[in-house]
């Protein structure tokens, strides 16, 4: 799995140069503290995994890796740990940044830091989740849309939902839930959705 | 175990195309050549051996094993895998962390010996030298069997007679076996022990290269002398504008019942046409 691992982090290289030119660029618009910057975690880390998979399928990686010991498994592991790697490293720098910012912007404290580096944490891990089984299934092109439209539809879905029904309990339950909580029900969620992946890749012919 | 490789009754439907009740053996220690035209199945069968593709039915055994032999198997795809962005050297540290056996002083030796530069991504490398980078990555681990299709596709003469040698001293110990499949009939005329072929997903012909060479023949005849000769001693006929040209499995026998009848020595190129454009 180390291999695969690698493999998707040497093709991160040639997007790493223009997502450091956009992260200066938008690091400088932020200063005035006019802007978020913790979208980036999630921004970051999707655009370069997204970029491996784009890979893959073009070059034809994917039939070649069936061909590698325990191929199929380790390269759907190895897809979920290095999202998992890029959303640590995404935070540490984002936080490094945040704190930065904090002598120039009074309204920036340590807690309103901790928070917001939390919930780009969740929503990463949550994109991690959905995303993945989705390109597994349909491939990357059709994935891109379907993401998007899972995203787009859903959020018309609970809306229109929350008119129709009363989600009102299951929001309080969820309010319960501290930051820990909600990251340990979305680790459950990916464990789901990393078995789905497996179980996609492993009936896929390429 | 004598078998590298063992098909038996290997099928796959895919569309339209199917490949029906596949079976051929690969014995250690030797080169078999898979030859066939565009769309015959080759790479159909190769995936199938491999995993890429699902099997409909069959049994595929690999070194004795159905399963868990990929440690011992070197592979060279039709299309090009690597991803472009990567460099020979990215790809040296992929793989020692991909198979146990890799073996880095082996990998860079073939690397200098191929003049592949080493810290150039793959997509500024001509089709010849991609190949060339595939063919050294397969047999870097010290794989016991190599599966190869169309490995000497986009070499020229000479970069096709490296990877002939490189072949050749691969089975040299008499341990290690290649399944390759090509459409340059020549190469397998003096690399394989064994050739198949196979023609709309079913295999027409399973022998030795020597038996192709010494035993088949083209005899050359007018259309007068045609009607003479027995439906039973010709295995194909192709009628040309003034000539025709029969495949003939023995062509001593037939030497000695048709006298008179020209006959060509044959070779891959010519029993291929005759297989798959004559008539019985």
């Amino acid at each position: 799995m180390l291999g695969f691992i690698k493999k998707d982090l040497y093709m991160m290289k040639g997007n790493l140069k223009i997502l450091a030119i956009l992260f200066i660029i938008y690091i400088g618009f932020s200063l005035d503290g006019k802007m978020d910057i913790s979208f980036l975690i999630p921004l970051m880390s999707v655009m370069l995994i997204m970029s491996t998979f784009s890979y893959d399928t073009y070059n034809k990686w994917d039939a070649y890796s069936c061909t590698i010991p325990n191929g199929r498994k380790n390269g759907v592991k190895a897809k979920y740990l290095t999202t998992l790697i890029l959303i640590v490293v995404s935070a540490l720098i984002i936080s490094f940044f945040s704190v930065i910012f904090m002598n120039f912007q009074s309204n920036l404290d340590l807690e309103k830091i901790k928070t917001f580096i939390i919930e780009s944490i969740i929503g990463s891990l949550f994109l991690e989740a959905i995303m993945f089984p989705s390109i597994y299934k349909f491939g990357i092109e059709k994935a891109r849309i379907g993401i998007f439209m899972i995203i787009f539809g859903g959020t018309i879905f609970l809306t229109i939902l929350s008119k129709i029904w009363n989600l009102r309990p299951i929001i309080s339950t969820l309010e319960t839930l501290d930051s820990l909580g909600i990251m340990l029900l979305l680790l459950f969620i990916l464990l789901i959705s990393f078995h789905i992946s497996i179980h996609i890749v492993s009936k896929k012919e390429f | 175990m004598n078998n590298a490789l063992e098909v038996i009754n290997l099928s796959k439907k895919q569309g339209d195309f199917e490949l029906k009740n596949i079976s051929f053996e690969l014995p250690k220690g030797m080169i078999l050549g898979f030859i066939g035209e565009n769309g015959a199945g080759k790479t159909t069968t190769m995936k199938a051996i491999l995993n890429i593709i699902k099997k409909d039915s069959g049994t595929i055994k690999i070194l004795g094993k159905e399963k868990n032999f990929e440690e011992e198997v070197g592979i060279v795809l039709d299309d090009s895998f690597f991803p472009e962005i990567l460099t020979p050297h990215d790809i040296n540290k992929i793989m020692k962390s991909m198979y146990k056996t890799w073996d880095e002083k082996m990998y860079e030796k073939y690397l200098k010996e191929f003049n592949l530069p080493k810290k150039k991504e793959v997509k500024t490398f001509s089709k010849g030298m991609r190949k060339k980078l595939e063919i050294i990555t397969a047999i870097a681990h010290h794989p016991k069997l190599l599966l190869l299709d169309e490995p000497t596709q986009g070499l020229d003469p000479i970069a096709r007679n490296e990877v002939i040698k490189l072949l050749q001293e691969f089975i040299e110990t008499g341990e290690n076996s290649v399944l390759l499949s090509s459409h340059i009939t020549t190469d397998l005329e003096h690399l394989a022990d064994y050739i198949i072929f196979i023609n709309k997903g079913e295999v027409i012909l399973d022998k030795t290269i020597d038996e192709i060479l010494d035993q088949f023949g083209i005899a050359k005849c007018s259309q007068e002398e045609l009607e003479k000769i027995e439906k039973k001693d010709c295995m194909k006929i192709y009628k040309k504008k003034y000539e025709c040209e029969i495949l003939v499995e023995n062509k001593k026998e037939f030497q000695k019942k048709y006298k008179g009848i020209t006959m060509d020595k044959i070779s891959l190129d010519d029993l291929m046409l005759l297989m798959i454009k004559g008539e019985k």
